[in-house]
């Protein structure tokens, strides 16, 4: 069930990034969305879920990408699996978090995406414009953080680990 | 042990997606769009085009309430009108001072390529670069009214791109300042010609000239319509920005394209075969099942 829940996240999150954030540029960037959902999912169920759901959510992004297909995939499912083995050795979760992961991870993802991008021939990336590209990318990213961290949370999460559970009922 | 056990799958998981990745990559790099990737790409876009429809449908009058409120709309519709009649005067200029010289060299040749033959398809711009490393715009239609890749796309200031995909109900244009867009071009006035190059980066085209080539700041650039190009001759491309003299190699000539990219929405897809005969129309007679192909004149599509 939580798949099926995840996998329509993919979804939704690949037609907002694609139709939606096209026309919402901050300093003419768009922002990472699937990548931000791979995090989450690796921040909340680990590094193997966090890959798996990158790697989809990337391929779906490739589809509408001049870059070689699966280069989206393969970087939001390294960032994803590293995001999830930092988190795994946390002790506690410090509040606020979530803007902070998704800058560091939108940067990480830049920079990973930008060298295999290179690796594989794909000419635009060499360029000084790369790195602003990646930093403002990443900006966009930390702002869209808490919002796609709460999807996660709303919709993946079981009804007795959800926060609301823990409220007190009249 | 049960730990050890699941990391050993975690690590395995990460390198079965690291194998299929760069195999996909790997793929998608060596084979063409028509390709089952190529495929499954087209599906993708076809499935999404009328979310993209819609949402530009609502974005585009919030844009002009914005520009309204700002007092810019109207004044910027009133320049861009102005714009375009003034460029498409200027296009016509130049259209008949290239069929002149044309004429004078080519005498003896008959059927060049000309811009008015050609069957034009007048298309909006829904949607821009989904990436950031990418400098493209998606239009509003696609194979469906004829609409296929390496065709070219001019806008109200000149050439725009080249159509890269299409598919049922859009298609995507490569601009002229993506890195990896080129189109063939001569310096107006002279016979000076060469590629000019979309730079990562930077609105200027980049085009390199050989050493001693007489080329001035504020020259127009047009299309050459030399063989194998993508593009018929004359059309407006930009002017020359900047002209370096690189020693021992020769010149480097930067030229601002007269396209305004961003502020994009209507273009035009020009039927328009490279080095192919002269640009005809099929048209279906009464009689049932029979076909016969004249030349047209102009025949456009309004949108």
């Amino acid at each position: 069930m939580r798949t099926l829940r995840v996998a329509v996240l993919v979804v939704v999150l690949g037609v907002l990034q694609v139709a939606f954030f096209t026309h919402a540029r901050l300093f003419g960037v768009v922002p990472d969305l699937g990548l931000l959902l791979a995090v989450a999912i690796a921040y909340r169920y680990g590094p193997e879920a966090g890959a798996l759901t990158g790697f989809a959510s990337g391929l779906l992004f490739d589809l509408f990408l001049e870059t070689p297909l699966a280069l989206s995939a393969l970087t939001y499912a390294l960032t994803a699996y590293a995001v999830g083995l930092i988190q795994a050795g946390m002790l506690r979760e410090p509040r606020g978090i979530t803007p902070v992961i998704g800058l560091l991870a939108g940067l990480a993802g830049g920079f990973v995406f930008a060298g295999l991008g290179i690796l594989f021939g794909v000419d635009a990336l060499r360029d000084t414009r790369t790195f602003q590209v990646i930093f403002v990318s990443a900006v966009y990213d930390a702002l869209l953080a808490p919002a796609v961290f709460w999807l996660v949370n709303r919709f993946t999460l079981p009804e007795r680990d959800a926060p609301s559970a823990y409220r007190v009922r009249p | 042990m049960a730990v050890h056990r699941r990391a050993s799958r975690r690590r395995y998981v990460l390198l079965v997606l690291v194998l299929s990745s760069v195999t996909l990559i790997t793929l998608d790099t060596r084979s063409d769009d028509s390709g089952p990737l190529g495929v499954v790409g087209r599906a993708a876009h076809t499935i999404v085009s009328p979310v993209e429809k819609a949402v530009d449908s609502v974005a585009d009058p919030l844009n002009n309430w914005w520009e309204g409120l700002t007092d810019r709309g109207s004044l910027k519709k009133e320049n861009e009108r102005l714009r375009r009649e003034l460029s498409e005067l200027e296009d016509e200029r130049r259209q008949a001072q290239e069929a002149l010289r044309e004429n004078e060299v080519f005498e003896s040749l008959a059927g060049l390529p000309i811009y008015s033959d050609i069957h034009r398809e007048t298309a909006r711009v829904v949607n821009r670069s989904t990436g950031n490393f990418e400098w493209t715009i998606t239009l509003s239609k696609g194979s469906e009214s004829g609409i296929s890749p390496n065709m070219a796309v001019i806008g109200p200031d000149g050439v725009v791109g080249k159509v890269l995909e299409s598919w049922t109900g859009g298609s995507k244009v490569r601009l002229l300042i993506d890195p990896d867009s080129f189109v063939s071009v001569r310096v107006f006035g002279s016979q000076v010609t060469g590629l000019a190059r979309g730079r990562a980066g930077s609105d200027l085209l980049r085009l390199e000239l050989d050493p001693g080539v007489d080329v001035q700041v504020g020259d127009d650039v047009v299309t050459s319509g030399l063989e194998n190009s993508d593009f018929p001759a004359g059309l407006s491309v930009g002017e020359v920005a900047e002209v370096e003299e690189q020693p021992g190699i020769g010149l480097l000539v930067r030229v601002k394209p007269w396209t305004d990219f961003d502020g994009l929405e209507l273009v035009q897809v020009l039927d328009w075969v490279p080095g192919g005969p002269p640009v005809v129309v099929t048209t279906t007679t009464v009689a049932p099942a029979a076909t016969t192909t004249t030349p047209a004149t102009v025949a456009e599509d309004d949108e």
